[in-house]
């Protein structure tokens, strides 16, 4: 997401932002909308809170983009964003969410939402019916800490030493989690039926 | 029951997993979550973050501005707590019928200082009475016009120089 041919890079649209153009700042929005918006839904699990939330990071980043160190990446400092903001909210509904100690979600549902009609590949088609839900209901059953990791490692792509900046938490920890979410993701798909075994 | 073909990076993943291949399960588990669906939140997320950026937040909004409130609130509730004990025994001497009395005196106070307000005039008066009686004599009459005419003439020839000096000042630049 950082910079595409002649595009310019996140993070000269957040300098440019900085500097008070609106445009700028509207293309960041437009760059990050989807990232941040299926971070915070698969978090909190309300579509309609996500989008409040993803304004909020958003309006917030703005504020705050006078903080923004441009030799950074733009990305994970808007995660991070994204990260405390959910938080808060949830500790406001009174949820500890993101901490190792929340239990997993049994029977979690997936967050439901119209699936994104530019994805279109036949892996897209084929994960948009029956296995598409059963990996975002494992994903929801998850662990908040182990679901959060996974997400911004796989759906967001960020590296671990990233992952640890937007989380705030040690390095070592974050492969713990991550190791722990993967592992726990496949005996969940196991679970529920999805056995190699079966497939062939 | 019979489960659709699932995709096949689902089932490099749960291999990779259940044979403690790290580096493959990653890989295959990168494919999954890029081929799931997109979440998008709904259209014109923009603009609806761009109008909330051109709203001010309000004064109360900012955490400063409601600790100083709450700040003010509790010096106030701290003082009236203080001095409500000073002040409930006047409160008990004035009681209904102090009440009262204290509207009447009012009234009374208000009054004395509209005559004192009127008393000041009368020395005005007075001199008007003088000025009044003075014009009732023909000779003094006479004498005013002729005063008033003589400063009318000297008003508007004094108007007229100046008027000229203007004009001749404006032309010159």
């Amino acid at each position: 997401m950082s910079k595409r041919g002649d595009e310019r890079s996140d993070e000269a649209l957040a300098v440019a932002a900085l500097a008070g153009s609106e445009d700028a700042f509207r293309e960041l929005v437009e760059r990050f909308e989807g990232p941040v918006f299926g971070l915070l839904v698969r978090i909190v699990r309300r579509a309609e809170l996500a989008e409040e939330l993803a304004q909020e990071t958003f309006v917030k980043a703005w504020r705050a983009l006078d903080r923004f160190d441009p030799a950074r990446k733009f990305s994970s400092w808007l995660f991070k964003i994204a990260h405390n903001t959910a938080l808060d909210a949830l500790r406001r509904r009174g949820e500890e969410p993101l901490s190792l100690d929340a239990p997993a979600e049994p029977g979690g549902a997936a967050p439901e939402l119209p699936a994104d009609p530019a994805a279109e590949s036949p892996l897209a088609r084929a994960l948009a019916r029956d296995a598409g839900r059963a990996l975002e209901r494992a994903i929801g059953e998850l662990r908040p800490a182990y679901r959060e990791v996974l997400l911004l490692r796989f759906a967001q792509e960020l590296s671990y030493d990233e992952i640890a900046e937007v989380t705030g938490a040690p390095l070592g920890t974050v492969k713990v989690h991550l190791f722990r979410a993967r592992q726990e993701l496949a005996r969940r798909l196991r679970a529920a039926g999805w056995e190699p075994e079966e497939w062939s | 029951m019979s489960r659709p073909t699932p995709p096949d990076p689902w089932s490099r993943f749960l291999a990779a997993e259940a044979g403690q291949r790290e580096s493959e399960a990653e890989a295959a588990l990168a494919e999954l979550f890029r081929a799931l669906p997109g979440r998008r939140p709904r259209p014109g997320f923009s603009d609806r973050v761009l109008l909330r950026l051109a709203a001010r937040p309000s004064w109360f909004a900012r955490p400063a501005a409601r600790l100083a409130l709450a700040a003010a609130l509790v010096v106030v509730a701290i003082s009236a707590a203080l001095l409500l004990p000073l002040v409930a025994p006047l409160a008990g001497l004035i009681g209904p019928g102090g009440a009262i009395g204290f509207v009447v005196e009012g009234f009374v106070g208000l009054a004395t200082r509209f005559a004192d307000g009127l008393a000041a005039w009368s020395p005005l008066a007075t001199a008007a009475r003088a000025v009044g009686r003075a014009l009732l004599e023909p000779r003094l009459a006479g004498l005013l016009v002729l005063q008033f005419l003589i400063a009318a003439l000297a008003l508007r020839g004094l108007v007229g120089v100046v008027s000229a000096q203007r004009s001749s000042a404006h032309a010159a630049h």
